[in-house]
């Protein structure tokens, strides 16, 4: 992607087909994140179509909600990124039916880089995965 | 009892609702993997469906694309897992609507640990993402 593609991305707010939070992506996982302080908040109930194994949800899935959340800090600090990299920790497994609360922010702001972290638990606290993402700035608003 | 021994007393071979290679799945990638010289290989051109940014494949996607890769890699070594880390680096940005291919080799660590190593590429060879997993072994032939 040439840096000139990259400037227009701010162009594209509004666009709802994105699979992780297009509302009109007929298969996408929908995310709404509410804005709380610096944090990015959002629930998710998978259902069945979410699973790895039978009754477990996939790993990509569960990586894909975090990566949808870590955006939406740098969003909110005025960022446009994208992931340069990303390490996620899977603690332990999530099943269908469960809901899921997503939350993220920035851990650290460099001159070029952003670090952010996000996690996800139960209802009860169990920690479900975490992660942590290096975003390369692409412009400051 | 462990949450990984619940796993594994559960009947889990077969996976149609797979989100990654369910082939029942409405909404999943339906992703064929084939075993070449102990490689999981297969091909995917995402749609419109699976984008993020506008034309632009979803992270998620992405992450989803090489977290099943290692996973097959590592049931061609006859073991079943469940992925516990995954580090993804994203070089590139990719396309909905191009070819990407993909390839994962896995290695038995120990008794209970496989690590992985996957990647995405274009057709002329460019590479798109990688990553260095960690999987944890609920389940051996």
């Amino acid at each position: 992607m040439t840096k000139q593609k990259m400037r227009s991305l701010k162009d594209f707010e509004g666009f709802t087909n994105c699979w992780g939070c297009g509302v009109d992506n007929p298969i996408g996982l929908k995310l709404k994140f509410k804005r709380d302080g610096d944090i990015a908040r959002a629930e998710f109930t998978p259902n069945d179509n979410h699973q790895g194994w039978p009754g477990y949800i996939h790993g990509g899935i569960i990586n894909a909600l975090l990566d949808e959340a870590m955006a939406y800090p740098a969003y909110y600090g005025g960022y446009y990124c994208v992931t340069a990299k990303m390490e996620t920790r899977f603690k332990k497994s999530a099943a269908p039916g469960q809901r899921l609360l997503i939350s993220s922010q920035i851990s650290e702001v460099k001159e070029k880089l952003l670090n952010v972290e996000a996690e996800i638990k139960l209802d009860d606290g169990t920690l479900i995965a975490q992660a942590k993402a290096t975003m390369y700035i692409m412009e400051k608003t | 009892m462990s949450i990984w021994q619940e796993m594994a007393d559960q009947d889990m071979k077969e996976a149609p609702l797979c989100f990654a290679c369910g082939q029942k799945n409405p909404i999943g990638l339906k992703l064929k993997f084939r075993n070449e010289d102990g490689k999981a290989v297969t091909e995917f051109t995402p749609t419109e469906h699976y984008q993020g940014w506008p034309n632009v494949t979803h992270a998620g996607i992405t992450c989803t694309l090489l977290d099943e890769a290692v996973g097959y890699a590592a049931y061609y070594l006859n073991v079943y897992i469940v992925t516990t880390k995954l580090n993804i680096r994203f070089i590139k940005p990719t396309m909905i609507g191009k070819k990407h291919i993909i390839c994962a080799e896995a290695k038995q660590v120990d008794e209970k640990k496989v690590s992985g190593y996957g990647t995405i590429k274009l057709e002329d060879g460019t590479l798109i993402a990688d990553v260095k997993a960690e999987m944890h072994i609920i389940m051996s032939d």
